[in-house]
């Protein structure tokens, strides 16, 4: 047999008491499941996924804007005309409308118009925008897919056990599985800003875009939006995280929290319908009831985050604000807390389930 | 495996005074109604190679699992390295100094059978340096997956990762190592190099905790057993005393009538004037040995230094051995003995064949002699 030393060595593993070892145990725990999800197929598969889409909207939109400039008819200007004064081109509803024909001036500058409408989500900072409006819709459905992969593979895989009969407390292993998503959620959302950051200073200006400057406090504001556009795909990622290990199952983890967005979906109309019917004090608890859904919130904290960077972009200058639901407006700081509330909510419900469940096959 | 050992490996030196390393304190797991584990008191000490047995459902994995943290007992404790695991650091602290398979191994199977060495060093918080990457190498060596390290841990056959099971097992050199069915899916080749394996970890100072009904197999590594069924424990201790336990004489008649008459002259006596007859039996005589006429021996279980007092026993009542012999008693028999082996299904021993066992007379062989006795008297 080949010789092999078996004596027992016990030093060096044992030993892992103090908070810090137990932080750079985590922390090693956690490059440790990036490792894992990055070595999977399915992840380079759903990254590919989100930058090809990215890449073939953005292409999209170059192309529309070719068309648009390239286009010799122009929208002319027509008005309701007073009987009167009708003399051709009824419009069918027994009145008359006539359409001035446009100067060529007014044409240039319905061109450009269109134009600057076409490029705004092309140029920075309202590629910002565009980029991180992407990463919240389509980044947040391919990061649930993985984090349900992810989480549930570990208990239908059985290697969970792998970590647990190691020594690694259950309460590690579940920080070190977060840990990973939230540098999933902050990864995906710095890559996709800087995606949107680099189309919006090449492409943009390529287009015929002017740069804006960023106003004042642009870095602490650039910084906020890509925040919370990570707490978006966190948020979601949770979502993944709690019913993946509630139901040790993969396919939970993948269709839970989607799910759960097209269920907010159809409540928000279906509330509304039912508010608008109702009217009354019930119908405006139901009105709000929206305000509370984690979707609503994370999508008012985004569009508030971008808000001191809106102020750059020419076609949305004075703009709305807020995510809302049914033109309400869902305040900030409400937005933040129901978000990290929810947050918190499903990640301690997923420690709790763990602290005493049985981990078998 | 790349191992070169004799087809039969003497079981390593019984280390009887050794320090408890694993002990159970009235261990118990319920699932709803069902008794899983009931009340268990096991002993595993520094150096023992221990062998938990039972059939199917008898509660091993089950303790293997509490032993390990999996699952949480529903009463009881245990005790790991001298400290009580329901405190949760000296459980974490405790079970780095354990490497363990439970059941079938679990890996990632998107990665490399190295890359799922190194996961298993990070889980059980090996330093991220060189020693360890040679640690992995030299243990994908020892068990034989060295050329086949780079791949897929689904590209491996059944034996291949058995054998990462063991290796991640071994990895961080254990003071405990836990194997439950560690030669699943292997080949007899293999089986041979686990066994080997065993006993030379036992060697080396590590203490190896064997769940297993290959009960043959057991016989040859363990040196401590404890033996379970439907979740309690029927038996515990050293091999070597189990064994002796169940050895006795071979008496062989030439007159068929004899057979019943011995057994019964036998039996009432292990009540009386022989307390040190522990009962008594037919056996079927082993393939290719003499076959007396009844075509059965009887076996009167005691030491075999009583074998002249027996005979004189049976010649007081006027009956007469044509032979008399040693019979070595094995596991598989005690086991089976002990567990009434309805429905199971051992793996054979080499040698003899089961007792009869009868019906309502299960789990004693004084009571499956006279559940015989009564059969051939009817």
């Amino acid at each position: 047999m080949t010789p092999v030393n078996t004596a027992p060595v016990t030093a060096s593993a044992v030993g892992t008491s103090s908070p810090i070892a137990w932080l750079l145990d985590t922390w090693r725990l956690t490059r440790w499941y990036l490792f894992a999800a990055w070595r999977r197929v399915m992840s380079k598969v759903l990254l590919g996924i989100l930058l090809g889409l990215f890449v073939l909207i953005t292409g999209f939109i170059v192309l529309g804007f070719v068309v648009t400039q390239n286009s010799s008819t122009v929208a002319r200007d027509c008005q309701p005309v007073p009987a009167a004064t009708q003399q051709a081109g009824d419009n069918g509803n027994g009145g008359q409308v006539v359409c001035e024909p446009l100067s060529a001036q007014q044409q240039q500058q319905i061109r450009d118009q269109q134009a600057d409408s076409i490029r705004a989500p092309l140029t920075f900072p309202g590629s910002l925008q565009f980029a991180g409006g992407y990463t919240t819709f389509m980044g947040v459905i391919l990061l649930a897919i993985l984090a349900g992969a992810m989480i549930g593979s570990e208990f239908g895989q059985g290697t969970i056990r792998l970590a647990l009969s190691r020594g690694v407390g259950r309460a590690q292993a579940l920080t070190a599985q977060v840990a990973a998503l939230a540098v999933l959620a902050l990864g995906i959302g710095l890559g996709m800003l800087l995606l949107g950051a680099l189309i919006g200073v090449t492409i943009g200006p390529a287009l015929g875009a002017t740069l804006s400057a960023l106003p004042a406090g642009g870095v602490g504001a650039l910084l906020a939006y890509w925040l919370a556009v990570s707490l978006y795909l966190f948020a979601i990622a949770a979502i993944a995280f709690f019913l993946a290990t509630l139901a040790r199952s993969t396919a939970a983890g993948i269709a839970g929290p989607l799910g759960y967005l097209i269920f907010e979906l159809i409540a928000i109309g279906v509330l509304s319908i039912v508010a608008l019917a109702i009217q009354g004090d019930t119908g405006d608890f139901l009105r709000h009831v929206p305000d509370w859904f984690l979707g609503q919130n994370l999508g008012a904290l985004t569009t508030a985050a971008f808000q001191p960077l809106a102020a750059a972009v020419p076609t949305i200058r004075g703009g709305a604000t807020g995510g809302g639901n049914g033109g309400q407006t869902i305040g900030t700081m409400h937005a933040l807390l129901v978000s990290l509330a929810y947050c918190a909510l499903l990640v301690g419900s997923t420690y709790f389930i763990m602290r005493r469940r049985d981990v078998t096959d | 495996m790349d191992a070169t050992v004799p087809a039969q490996h003497a079981p390593p030196s019984a280390t009887t005074g050794g320090e408890v390393v694993l002990r159970t304190i009235g261990l118990s797991k319920q699932y709803g109604r069902i008794t899983a584990v009931n009340n268990l008191g096991l002993d595993v000490r520094q150096g023992d190679v221990f062998g938990l047995l039972g059939p199917n459902g008898s509660g091993k994995t089950t303790t293997l699992r509490m032993t390990l943290g999996l699952i949480f007992p529903t009463a009881g404790e245990i005790e790991l390295f001298g400290a009580r695991i329901s405190d949760t650091n000296h459980r974490r602290a405790a079970l780095k100094r354990i490497g363990a398979i439970v059941e079938q191994p679990a890996f990632y199977p998107y990665l490399s059978g190295r890359e799922n060495l190194r996961g298993v060093a990070t889980f059980a918080a090996m330093p991220s340096d060189a020693a360890t990457s040679r640690r992995v190498d030299e243990v994908l060596e020892l068990v034989g997956l060295a050329p086949r390290a780079g791949d897929a841990y689904r590209k491996y056959s059944l034996g291949m990762k058995q054998r990462l099971g063991i290796g991640a097992a071994l990895l961080a050199r254990p003071d405990l190592i836990i194997l439950d069915e560690p030669t699943n899916g292997l080949d007899p080749a293999g089986v041979v190099e686990v066994r080997a394996l065993i006993g030379e970890l036992a060697r080396g100072g590590t203490t190896v905790l064997l769940s297993s009904h290959l009960l043959h197999e057991v016989q040859q590594v363990c040196t401590r057993v404890a033996i379970l069924k439907q979740g309690n424990l029927l038996a515990q201790g050293e091999v070597s005393t189990l064994l002796a336990a169940s050895s006795g004489v071979l008496l062989g008649f030439t007159d068929p009538a004899e057979l019943p008459r011995a057994a019964g002259v036998l039996l009432q006596a292990a009540g009386s004037e022989a307390p040190w007859l522990r009962g008594a039996g037919y056996v079927p005589p082993e393939p290719g040995a003499w076959v007396p006429p009844g075509g059965w021996l009887v076996r009167a279980d005691t030491d075999v230094a009583h074998a002249a007092a027996i005979n004189a026993l049976l010649a007081r009542h006027g009956i007469f051995a044509a032979e008399v012999r040693r019979y070595e008693g094995n596991l598989e028999q005690y086991f089976l003995a002990l567990t009434g082996a309805e429905g199971q299904t051992p793996a054979p021993a080499p040698a003899q064949a089961a007792m009869p066992v009868v019906p309502g007379a299960s789990g004693t062989i004084a009571g499956a002699i006279a559940g015989a006795i009564e059969g051939g008297r009817a």
